[in-house]
């Protein structure tokens, strides 16, 4: 049973069968008191202001935009997990959530644009299915270690907007992978080396990163700023090296002057 | 006008070998490379050469922990 359900007046619809959901109507505000909802089907064009509404697990979600408030931090684990998802997904920036898991295993639209303040991305987009191009909009300063695993698996070629690594130490190559060699061309990674104790950095399963593409015009243009324009200078700072791994393509891009720069900032170049 | 001169220190395996860490490190953040341009504040004693036939094994050891690790995420 559903209750305190406030649409705006003329919103046609809703009705539920068991867990699922049907026919929302467009840009209506959805305040569901049940914290929990497991494998529920969703369909609409926004499924706006869910204050309260976790759709762990769901299998269908057909909502063009979710903005999503959580109260909780676990309210968003596996979100979309092994489901589809359609969405703009803008969540809250006000208070730094875990997405861990989320839309892995879906099938997304080629173009998916998420923001929010994440504390957690572990398996983000693991086995995410279709998803070519990724904007972003994150605040990942209060990220930790071993928390970015995943996120930008093989079938994302470019990322609009860029990540910071500030708050994570030593970076493998699986963290941001999740093991699978990635397609990625396009991304812009902010702040490399600002953490004193980031000692390697491994991008090496980036094949194509830098090389521009139709999707990824700029991805030369992010390899140079990721790794001059904002990286941290580390020997100014007078901090220990840090060990850059790039694949063989990648490294195939760089001129010497720009290797030059590069190491210039306290890096090594592997 | 500004000049700035950047000298660079490049290491190149030798035929057969392969450029890896002196230091103690885990086979997930091990690095293995035919050519390393050291940071300035890098030195080629942080580095050494090891046979391609040992990179092989590292490498095989690595994909053997990523497919565990695969296997873990998966459960």
């Amino acid at each position: 049973m559903i209750t305190n359900i406030n649409f705006p007046e003329g919103t046609k619809v809703t009705y539920q069968v068991g867990s699922r959901w049907d026919q929302f109507s467009s840009d209506i505000s959805i305040d569901i008191p049940s914290p929990n909802v497991y494998g529920g089907a969703y369909t609409g064009s926004q499924l706006g202001s869910a204050r309260e509404l976790n759709i762990t697990h769901s299998s269908y979600c057909y909502f063009s935009r979710c903005i999503y408030k959580p109260t909780k931090t676990e309210d968003s684990y596996n979100m979309f997990y092994n489901g589809r998802c359609y969405y703009d997904l803008i969540f809250d920036k006000e208070t730094a959530i875990t997405v861990q898991g989320i839309c892995s295993g879906a099938t997304t639209k080629g173009v998916l644009r998420m923001s929010g303040n994440f504390s957690n991305m572990q398996d983000a987009l693991y086995s995410a299915n279709k998803t070519r191009v990724l904007y972003l909009d994150v605040d990942t300063s209060t990220l930790v270690s071993a928390r970015f695993r995943s996120l930008l698996n093989y079938t994302i070629v470019a990322v609009f907007g860029g990540i910071s690594v500030k708050s994570l130490t030593n970076i493998p190559y699986s963290e941001l992978t999740g093991y699978s060699r990635s397609k990625i061309r396009q991304i812009t990674v902010l702040d490399i080396g600002y953490n004193t104790s980031q000692t390697s950095v491994n991008f090496s399963y980036w094949d194509w990163w830098g090389y521009n593409h139709t999707v990824a015009p700029n991805a030369r243009q992010s390899l140079i700023d990721s790794l001059i324009t904002h990286s941290f200078d580390r020997a100014a700072a007078g901090y220990s090296n840090c060990t850059i791994t790039l694949s063989a393509k990648t490294k195939a891009l760089l001129t010497e002057e720009e290797i030059a720069q590069i190491t210039s900032k306290g890096f090594t170049i592997a | 006008m500004i000049t700035k001169n950047f000298t660079v220190r490049v290491l190149e395996a030798s035929e057969g070998y392969v450029l890896t860490q002196v230091e103690d490190v885990d086979v997930m953040n091990r690095v293995l490379s035919d050519r390393v341009f050291l940071g300035v504040n890098d030195s080629e004693d942080n580095w050494k050469e090891i046979t391609a036939a040992k990179a092989a094994e590292i490498e095989k050891e690595r994909l053997e922990k990523e497919d565990e690790l695969k296997r873990e995420l998966l459960k």
